[in-house]
């Protein structure tokens, strides 16, 4: 199994274990880095010309958001493939746990367990939907 | 295009196809994001929604724009702290006699007399009435009893 799905996985379940223990403040963290790592190791295997090329304008420019590029590549595609419905869904979901991801870290946000059980249907419908359609 | 004008727009598109639902804007600096959000449940569900919703965010992307662009609704995980109404519900008007299946002791014109708030729709109660209608569109209305398909309503003057 490649190392990048391996991470994935754990944050996967270091979201379930920190949930069990009542330990909100870092679970949005790996609720989102659990998609987000799935997101790059889909890129990275079936769109490799397009992964490629996000690092290359990235280094190119010195600026923008290697996370927004991928989530809007990865979208772009699974949208292409599998239908515009689902690709809305995963698109909303991804940049709410992006956002949150954020404030959970830096702000002073509290993360709630109504946020906690919301994001965790999010991850889960994540996962289950890039098995349904990429088999991983 | 400026930021503010684009959202503009995009609050315009999305008010001319759900002119019932309420929507908010706020932008939140901490992840250069700007929300919409539209107070509605399970929009996104909405398969005209998905396609407005890309329309929105693909002239988003063409804009060039660094910030994200991020639509939520009543279910979403974002909580807005300070957002500002930008567009109000508007009242639905329709035809309930093609709505309502009316019981036989109601005359219709007086239905079309009244108003108060039944799923969205405005309508205004001068008399008790009891209205009998079916159909998917009442489905998980919290002013009706739930009891089958064919459900029972009473509004209060």
């Amino acid at each position: 199994m490649s190392i990048l799905l391996e991470k994935s996985e754990q944050n996967r379940l270091a979201f379930g274990y920190l949930k069990d223990k009542e330990v909100f403040a870092a679970i949005i963290h790996c609720g989102y880095y659990s998609c987000f790592q799935k997101v790059s190791y889909i890129l990275k295997e079936y769109y490799t010309k397009e992964w490629d090329l996000i690092h290359f304008q990235l280094q190119e420019r010195r600026k923008g958001s290697m996370h927004k590029e991928c989530i809007r590549e990865f979208v772009r595609q699974f949208r292409a493939n599998f239908g515009s419905e689902d690709a809305a869904e995963l698109d909303n979901h991804l940049k709410q746990l992006k956002a949150l991801r954020i404030e959970a870290d830096y702000d002073e946000t509290e993360v709630t367990p109504t946020m906690v059980d919301k994001a965790e249907k999010y991850m889960n419908n994540f996962h289950l939907l890039t098995k349904q359609n990429f088999k991983v | 295009m400026t930021v503010e004008k684009f959202i503009r727009q995009s609050l315009d598109k999305i008010s001319n196809l759900y002119p019932e639902y309420e929507l908010l804007y706020q932008y939140k600096n901490n992840s250069d994001t700007h929300f919409i959000k539209v107070l509605a449940d399970n929009i996104l569900k909405d398969k005209n929604f998905s396609d407005l919703y890309f329309e929105i965010m693909d002239n988003f992307d063409d804009t060039g724009i660094e910030s994200e662009l991020c639509i939520l609704d009543n279910d979403a995980l974002i909580e807005l702290d300070q957002p500002e109404t930008v567009v109000g519900a508007k009242a639905l008007t329709m035809n309930y006699e093609n709505f309502f299946e009316i019981q036989e002791s109601i005359d219709i014109s007086t239905v079309n007399e009244n108003t108060g708030l039944l799923n969205g729709v405005m309508l205004s109660p001068q008399d008790n009435l009891k209205i009998t209608f079916s159909g998917d569109v009442f489905k998980g209305s919290p002013f009706i009893d739930l009891t089958n398909d064919e459900r029972s309503f009473a509004m209060a003057a």
